[in-house]
Parts: C-alpha cells; structure tokens; sequence
C-alpha cells in the first residue's frame, strides 16, 4: 500500500484531528516529508487542516500566539455536509 | 528576445526575487481571461535585454487551480528560454515536489534555494552540491531574496542556462512497473501524433494518467481514450488510483533525495532545545523561570514603555489641544459647546486610550518574543500541572497570559480549547487577569498614597486577580462543571530559535493596529457619550456649562454611590469613575481628572507656543523618552535584583533627573482628600475585580451568549463589592483605617 494511501487510512480509523507528530510517529515516516504528502491530500480535499474552533475564520490566525503554540492538526474531510459550522470571525480580526 | 521566468510555491519568495532582479521596470496586469496577477519585468544581462515573467504560486503542475494551470499552460506555450525554479529552504519537501514536475516536464531549469538564513536557524544544513548532483546537476543557487544575498550568482547562472550551457541530465523519479509501462505505451502514442511532439512526451503521458481532464483541447480523442484505459488497467492491477500511485512515487523519490542532501540537527541525539528545556521545562524549575520571565515581561510592559507613554501623553495633552483650540477659535467656535465636545470629550477621551498604544506595544513585543523564541509552548506545558489541579487544561493558561494584556483577545484566544466547558470557565477567569488599562489606575493611587511602596500595591493587585481567578476556578469545576472530564494536553514544542524580526514585528502590528482601531469607534463613541452626561444640567445651569457634580453624570453617579459606602468610597466621584470604567479601564483617570479636578489636565493654562515649538518639543521629547526607554530596559536588572532582601543595587538615571514621582499632583491632591489609604486600597480592588470594560462584555456574549455573560457581570460585580468591603471593613477592624 502507498504512503499516501496509509495517511489517508490512519484518519479514517478515527474520529479525532491528528497532528502531525501522532501520524509520523504511526506510520513512521520522516515528519517533513509526512507534512508534504499530508499537503497533497489537503490540496484534494481529502483531509483538512483542524484549526479550533472559531479561529479558521480569524485573519490572524498566522499571528495568534496562542494559535500558533498548538501543533497543526487534521482530520478527514468528510464534504461540506459534515463540516463544523463556521462560527463568527474573532473579533481580533476587526 | 530571451525569456526567463520564476516559478514556485506561494510564499516561496517568488516575488521578492522577482522584485531585486527587476525593480522598478515592471508592469502588473492580469493573465488572459483570469483574475490572477501577471508579473512581468526587464532586466539587462550581459548586453541582453531580459523578460522576466513572475508565474502564479503553484504547489503542482496539476491544475488544482487557477494558478497552476496558468504556470503550466505557461511553460508549455511560452517556451522560456530559462525556469527559475524558486524554493524554500525551509520547507524543502513541500517545494521539490513542483521541480521534480518542472524536470519531468525537460524545462531549461535552475532552483533558487531562497530563504536559506531561515533554513540554518532551524538546523536544516542543505548540502547544495548533493542536492544538485540528484537533481541532475542543475544549478542550485543559495539564496537570501530580502537582503538580495546570492543574487548576482542567480543572474550568472539564468545567463548560463538560457544559452543552453548547462548540460543538466533528466531525472524521473521511478513510478513502478504498472505506471511505467503504461507511460511507455502512451509515449509511443503521443510520438506518433505530429501534432503533440512540441510536448515532452513522458510528462504528457504522466499528467494523462494523472487524469487531467483540461488537457482535452491539446490532445485528440483516441489518446483520451487509451490514457482512460491505462489508467482502468493500473487500478485493476495495483487497487489504486494512478494519480495517487504517482504521487506517492515522486514523494518517495523526493524522501531519498532529502535524505541524502539535507542535514538536520534534530535527528543527532539531544540538540540546542533538548539541552534548554532540561531547565526551561522542567517540572520546578521551569516554574521558577516561568515566574521570573513573567517579573520581566510586566517590568518591561509598565516601566520600559512609561518614557514614551509620557510622550504622547505630552503631545496629546499639549499640542494636539491647543491645535483643535485654535483651530476652532478660527473658525469662530472658541469657548463654544464644540470646543468642549472636541477637547474635553473626544481628545481627552480617545486621547486618553492611545497614551496606552506604547505599553500595548510594550506588551505585544514581549509576548511576540517569548512566542517566536518558541518559549510559550513550554510556559504552557509547565503551567499544566497547576491548571489541571485547578480542573482546567494546561492551555487555558495561553488565553489568560493573554489578558494581562488585554481581556478582549485574551477571551477569543480560549477558541483555542476544544471543550466548551474549559472555554467558558477559562473566559470567565481571564476577566480577572488584571488588563494593561487597569494599571494607571494601580499606579495613580499607588504614588498618591503610597509613594515609593507603590510597586507593593500594583504587584499585590495583580497577584489578588489570580488569586480570585483560583478560587473561582475551583468554585466552578467542583459545582458547576462538576461532569466535565479533563482532556489529555497535547502540545508540540518547536526548537528554539532567534525571534524573527518580521514576525514579531508583524503581531505586534497587527495587535496594536487593532488596539488603535478600536480607539477610533467604541472609545470615540464611549466619550462622547460621557462628555454629554457631563453636559447636560440636572437642574439649575446650562448645556456644557455646569459643574461635574449637578450634571447628569453627577446624579447618577449620587444613585449608585450609597451602595459603595461600606467599602471606604461612598461619594458620588468614586461611583461616576467607576462608571465610566464600564465603557473602558483607560476612561477611569479620565473621568477622575474630569469629576475630581473640575477640569481635564489639558485645561490647565500653560504658556502659548508657536507651531515650530510645538514640534520641536515633540521631536525633544521623543529623543528623551527613546534614551529613558533605553535607561528602564538597563533598569530591569537592578529592579530584578532588589527584590532580593538586603540588595541595593543602584539604578541607572541616563538624564541626571530627580525622580518625577510628583507628576498628576492636581488629581493625587484631590484623591488624598477624597480617600483615606485603606479606602483606596478598597477602591483599586473593585477596578480589578468589577465588571470588565464593555468589549470583554461583548465578546463574551458573542462567544458564550448572553446568560452566561450576565452570569459573568453578575458575578465580577458580587465578587467586587464583597472583596472590597472585606479590604475595608477588615482593614478598620485592624485598626488601619
């Protein structure tokens, strides 16, 4: 089975977002390389970056110091039907 | 004439090496038909005159989008005379995986290994020649595109290899038995057609496989056909889509080519942070650095930004009111209701948030570094232990470090938390986190009433706030929250670095710029609400013409102010300040000099300057207020070690001046007269504890609704007025009063 292939299966067995760490450590796979691959599913929109709660929305997201202390994180995109609602943007952003 | 162009991912530095290579000889517009932006620039080489042609940002050559299939379409139509394949360092996988496409498809290409500072300060070593020999020996040029390092050596080799001087061998990267012999078949297709042979046969084949549907109008449909069948035949044998056998292929191809070429630190046993976090991260002693970090954060926020927060503060008070008087005495307004408005309300009131604009910057500096250093994830990591005792997750302590700056953000930070209940619980508790705004007032009275102890009562005021934020933490999760399970903390710690310049710079932008931005709408409006109640009489006297205590804003101020009286501040002045905190922290010295002193400081008669002394002054004093900042960053140390019992340690004083401890004599009198110590003791804990200023009320409700914001005003209110009497009641009992 491909790489890519095993990346995609390791979020289908589960329900929770996935970093980067936990899915190189399962599949033991060179973690920049893994980001890389990762990026070609995400480009499919086969797997989404997780970004908490109301801050996918926030245009500071790339500067928020709490954010950005958080490991980036996936999760299989399952179509626009099972996407979590996007809740107003941050006020920081205003 | 010669064309070369720069292709790469977004971010890659596409445009800032387009920028040096080109400078002012471009021109912007849009690529045929797409909203896209088409870069195009000249640049003399060698005697020659040079197209250059910036391409869109593409992760691929597969026409995921717009700006991919430009850059295909680009190459396979334009035929540059050289590819500038640009690549960030950094992030080398990610980027070799568009060259590795640019190779299949037999561009005349070099890489411009960009970003190569940043790539070091990460511990990435790229052996260059390693890399160049896999990828067939191209030129691989290092590069720093923002301080244009590496850039005539660009220039050199985009001469070379657009004279076709370099002889580059092909790489492909191997893509298994199925795929290939079915590139094989479909080459001897595409060959055959006279019509595709301006096409590199082996990349066409692959993007067929790759099912590229656009590719429709290049190729007829009997190849459409047999790259469908293909593709049919390698699922049926391998159970996978082609495009995917593809990808990973070439990913794999890439992971032998890094490993080979690239060296990095973190894979050699302990590294740089490794050795760091031994201390920084350990169970007590990060603790105690945690701790000494913070003591250096708030003495940098308060005290280093002082000497320019007196600047403007000067330039406000000063100038800019006597230019909007004169200005309206000009236009025959002078000692009018408007002039009032402008000067007492909308100066005095904005005026008096954007004196804060340098502690707020102060503050996001200090935070912006300790992120960028990659020290928060380990201040988190060390605060865990205590959070969780308190029933919260370790990265509740991220949205409350953030409110000692300011509530607001520090409430939208808990979006950060997954579980509701640790969000609204960590929102509620941040509130109590005492915000930048609430420290003048600490330190006013501090000075009024306790000159040199003054820093005993701000401390102590910031350490009540947690203290209080403990208690009520431990209130809620044993009877509110009782089911709520503690979430496993998972946090990544990133190496530590140098904090990069551009970055902090860009959050301590964006943060102050939104700082800024409220001024101009919530506290413009909040001001001139305040200056209206002031204005208006209740009673005897005129509009804007009555003094603070018969104005609408004194009457109110009468209603509440019974209520204050068992905590030492029962008089209407207190109330009114309290008041208009609600709108804002920053509005209470306001409102105090307003109510207290019958006038705004800037009201006092000071002598007439013309237009040039006004700015010299200002340009003086922010020469003096740079040297002081550079005196009270010196100062931290000395300030530091003193708190040891028994040390001494002189501080620095760059001016030779006294200390400018009598500075807000008018309103430190009138307070002196109006509150006994124990009383302003009593009041400054209502400020740090009542009702945080209507923003943290709003984004409260906007991201818990309304009843749980109720609750939170409700409760601060409760919490306030209890705390306070007990300060005061109990400080008469032990005979302080």
């Amino acid at each position: 089975m491909t790489i890519l292939r095993q990346i995609l299966e390791t979020f289908e067995q589960t329900d929770e977002p996935l970093s980067l760490t936990q899915v190189a450590r399962r599949l033991e796979v060179e973690p920049h390389l893994l980001e890389a691959m990762m990026a070609y599913w995400v480009r499919k929109g086969a797997i989404r970056e997780v970004t908490t709660s109301g801050c996918a929305a926030c245009s500071l997201k790339h500067n928020c110091a709490p954010l950005l202390t958080l490991p980036r994180r996936y999760e299989r995109a399952t179509g626009s039907a099972d996407a979590p609602p996007t809740p107003p943007p941050c006020a920081c952003a205003r | 004439m010669v064309t070369i162009c720069l292709a790469g991912n977004p971010n890659a530095g596409k445009s800032t090496i387009f920028n040096a290579l080109t400078g002012a000889r471009q021109h912007v517009g849009n690529w045929p038909g797409k909203t896209v932006e088409k870069k195009e620039g000249r640049l003399w080489l060698d005697g020659q005159e040079i197209a250059v042609v910036d391409l869109p940002g593409a992760y691929s050559l597969s026409a995921f989008s717009a700006e991919e299939t430009i850059t295909r379409d680009f190459l396979l139509d334009a035929q540059p005379d050289a590819v500038v394949a640009v690549v960030d360092a950094a992030n080398l996988e990610r980027n070799l995986y568009l060259v590795l496409q640019l190779l299949e498809m037999r561009v005349p290409l070099m890489i411009a290994l960009n970003m190569s500072d940043v790539a070091e300060s990460r511990q990435i070593h790229i052996h260059r020649e390693r890399l160049a020999e896999r990828l067939g020996g191209l030129p691989v040029i290092s590069m720093i595109g923002s301080r244009e390092i590496g850039l005539d050596a660009l220039k050199e080799a985009m001469v070379q290899v657009a004279r076709r001087r370099v002889k580059a061998a092909p790489v492909y990267a191997d893509l298994g038995p199925a795929v290939e012999s079915e590139i094989a078949a479909l080459c001897s297709l595409i060959e055959a057609d006279a019509n595709l042979r301006l096409y590199p046969a082996r990349w066409l084949a692959i993007k067929l496989l790759e099912g590229e549907d656009d590719l429709g109008t290049r190729i007829g449909p009997a190849l459409a056909a047999a790259a469908a069948a293909a593709r049919d035949r390698i699922a049926a044998e391998t159970g996978e889509d082609a495009d995917t056998l593809i990808a990973d292929a070439r990913y794999r191809f890439l992971g032998g080519i890094v490993s080979y070429a690239v060296t990095r630190a973190a894979a050699d046993g302990l590294t740089f942070s490794d050795r760091i976090d031994r201390v920084l991260a350990h169970r007590r002693w990060g603790v105690l650095v945690f701790l000494a970090l913070m003591w250096v954060v708030f003495q940098f926020t308060a005290n280093v930004s002082a000497p320019l927060l007196d600047w403007v503060d000067g330039i406000i008070a000063g100038p800019v009111t006597r230019w909007a008087a004169a200005l309206l005495g000009v236009v025959g307004l002078g000692g009018s209701w408007v002039e009032s408005l402008v000067v007492d309300g909308i100066i005095a009131g904005v005026g008096g948030v954007l004196v804060f604009v340098p502690v707020l910057f102060s503050l996001y500096v200090a935070l912006a570094v300790l992120e960028d250093s990659g020290y928060m994830a380990r201040a988190a990591l060390v605060m865990d232990r205590f959070m969780q005792r308190l029933g919260l997750h370790g990265k509740s302590f991220l949205p409350m470090l953030v409110g000692f700056g300011c509530n607001v953000p520090g409430i939208y930070a808990t979006r950060t938390l997954e579980n509701p209940d640790d969000r609204k619980i960590t929102a509620f508790l941040t509130t109590f986190m005492s915000c930048g705004a609430r420290l003048p007032v600490y330190v006013v009275f501090g000075s009024a009433f306790f000159g040199a102890a003054s820093g005993g009562l701000v401390f102590g005021l910031y350490a009540l706030g947690v203290g209080v934020a403990v208690l009520t933490s431990l209130l809620l999760t044993r009877l509110v929250f009782r089911s709520k399970t503690a979430a496993p903390f998972v946090i990544e710690l990133p190496p530590y670095r140098l904090p990069n310049p551009k970055t902090v710079g860009l959050y301590v932008w964006s943060n102050t710029a939104r700082f800024i931005h409220n001024a101009g709408t919530v506290i413009l409006a909040a001001s001139v609400v305040i200056w209206l109640l002031l204005a208006i009489p209740v009673g005897t006297g005129q509009f804007a013409n009555v003094a603070p205590g018969d104005s609408l804003f004194g009457a109110t101020s009468r209603v509440i102010a019974p209520a204050l009286a068992p905590a030492g501040f029962g008089q209407w002045e207190a109330a009114s300040s309290l008041m208009a905190g609600f709108v804002a922290k920053e509005v209470v010295i306001a409102s105090m000099n307003q109510v207290y002193t019958g006038a705004d400081e800037a009201d006092e008669p000071e002598p007439p300057s013309t237009l040039g002394e006004d700015l010299a002054g200002i340009v003086t004093g922010l020469g003096e207020a740079v040297v002081l900042t550079g005196q009270e960053i010196v100062n931290i140390v000395p300030r530091t070690l003193n708190i040891i019992p028994g040390l001494n340690v002189p501080e620095a004083n760059f001016l030779g001046r006294a200390d400018d401890a009598g500075s807000d004599s008018a309103l430190q009198s009138a307070l002196r007269a109006a509150f006994t110590p124990l009383a302003a003791v009593a009041f400054n804990v209502f400020i740090l504890l009542y009702v945080p200023c209507m923003a943290t009320v709003a984004a409260m409700r906007q991201e818990f609704g309304a009843r749980w914001m109720l609750a939170q005003v409700a409760y601060t209110l409760v919490v306030a007025w209890l705390a306070a009497v007990l300060v005061y009641q109990g400080g008469l009992l032990l005979g302080l009063g």
